[in-house]
């Protein structure tokens, strides 16, 4: 048979399970080259519109004493019975959290008695990453961290709140170990939700307090330029409030 | 547009000639630019597909060219068309590819996906005619690495 040249073989292997593409690093070093290559990558999709039957997709339970195990989604729907996988992961976690964005899972490592780093860790070929330039301190204030991609560039925003403060952090994967603060943030700003992220942007609703007086507010931040914006806040009428909210897309 | 059908004729590799509606043989996107660049003159020579694989191109682009088709009968043609052995499916491929016809070598590449999926790198080797140049050392460590894809 005739050979197909890289890209084609590129096109056909991006159309396989993650699982089965791992079998075929042993092939032959060119095909371990073509699906370690980050061209190769990129090419892969990550939506699920090419995954119907939710093959690739999986759910991942977090257990006490930091065990993390995962069911297969269609087994989960389809079959009377469902095995679990336990899977190994290799750091010391503190505090794991998910971020769907990007199907990572984002993790706290201690690394001393105060200092936390951060980890990536990706469950589907079970690959992580620490983040060594990163250091947080532990325990004294909110943290909120998330995982987005854009542009072909993984970045890591990690948001803590002092006491009045609000510091912003994005760490971006593809500049190696760029790591750095993100100004502008209103001060006196408290961000008191999880972010919802919608079309780009994140959002938040956060608290400003002036003396006796607090107020509510909805902020975003453009993942792609990495400014700050803020939401008109719709009229809520009188009185004391707590602002909660929910985001649904529209899908047509 | 003009009334009058105008007609290609493409040369394949083995000296057959196909006489062709332009309107279909533009599906090709290589074939469309030359058309576009009016470097046409009477015979497009296409070097690196053979009559056979031609033949089954050019019964894919008529049936996709057909009016008043259904989609049922579209999707029974393209079941039927894409079971071939796999030293034509691959043939197909490349011609697809050199003359850019995306919706072919999009069926195609999904149909080897389809029978590669499951398959243990040796029958991978098979199909695609692959040397393993891996040192047993180089196997075990990318075994351990992935241990788990195996389980």
């Amino acid at each position: 048979p005739s050979h197909l040249p890289n890209e084609i073989i590129m096109t056909i292997l991006s159309k396989i399970p993650v699982k089965s593409l791992l079998q075929y690093k042993f092939v032959s070093k060119s095909w371990l080259r073509l699906i370690s290559n980050s061209e190769f990558v990129k090419k892969y999709p990550n939506s699920s519109a090419n995954d119907k039957l939710y093959n690739n997709h999986k759910v991942i339970l977090r257990w006490v004493y930091n065990k993390i195990c995962a069911y297969s989604l269609p087994s989960l729907l389809y079959d009377p019975i469902t095995q679990l996988t336990e899977i190994d992961y290799p750091m010391n976690d503190l505090d794991i959290k998910w971020s769907d964005l990007i199907n990572i899972l984002i993790f706290l490592d201690r690394i001393s008695e105060k200092e936390v780093s951060l980890c990536l860790w990706n469950p589907s070929i079970r690959k992580g990453k620490i983040l060594s330039g990163v250091k947080l301190i532990w325990g004294c204030h909110t943290l909120f961290r998330y995982g987005f991609q854009y542009d072909e560039i993984y970045k890591i925003v990690v948001i803590v709140n002092f006491d009045k403060d609000t510091k912003v952090d994005i760490y971006s994967l593809k500049v190696d170990y760029f790591w750095r603060t993100v100004g502008d943030f209103p001060r006196g700003t408290r961000i008191n939700s999880s972010a919802k992220c919608v079309r780009g942007k994140l959002n938040w609703t956060t608290l400003i307090v002036d003396g006796y007086d607090v107020s509510h507010n909805i902020v975003s931040f453009d993942l792609a330029r990495e400014t700050w914006g803020e939401v008109e806040n719709p009229d809520y009428g009188e009185g004391k409030f707590d602002l909660s909210w929910e985001f649904w897309e529209m899908i047509l | 547009m003009s009334s009058s059908t105008k007609f290609l004729t493409l040369k394949t590799c083995d000296d057959k000639k196909f006489v062709l509606d332009e309107a279909i043989a533009v599906r090709s996107q290589t074939i469309k630019n030359m058309v576009e660049d009016d470097c046409v003159s009477n015979v497009i020579p296409l070097p690196n597909v053979n009559s056979k694989t031609m033949t089954k191109v050019i019964e894919y682009w008529k049936k996709h060219s057909e009016e008043g088709v259904s989609k049922d009968v579209l999707m029974d043609f393209d079941k039927a068309f894409v079971k071939v052995h796999h030293s034509i499916l691959h043939a197909l491929i490349l011609a697809a590819n050199f003359l850019n016809d995306k919706e072919i070598l999009d069926m195609m590449c999904q149909e080897v996906a389809d029978r590669i999926k499951g398959k243990t790198p040796e029958e991978i080797r098979k199909e695609f005619d692959i040397k393993n140049d891996f040192t047993p050392e180089e196997e075990e460590e990318i075994r351990k690495e992935n241990a788990w894809a195996f389980e």
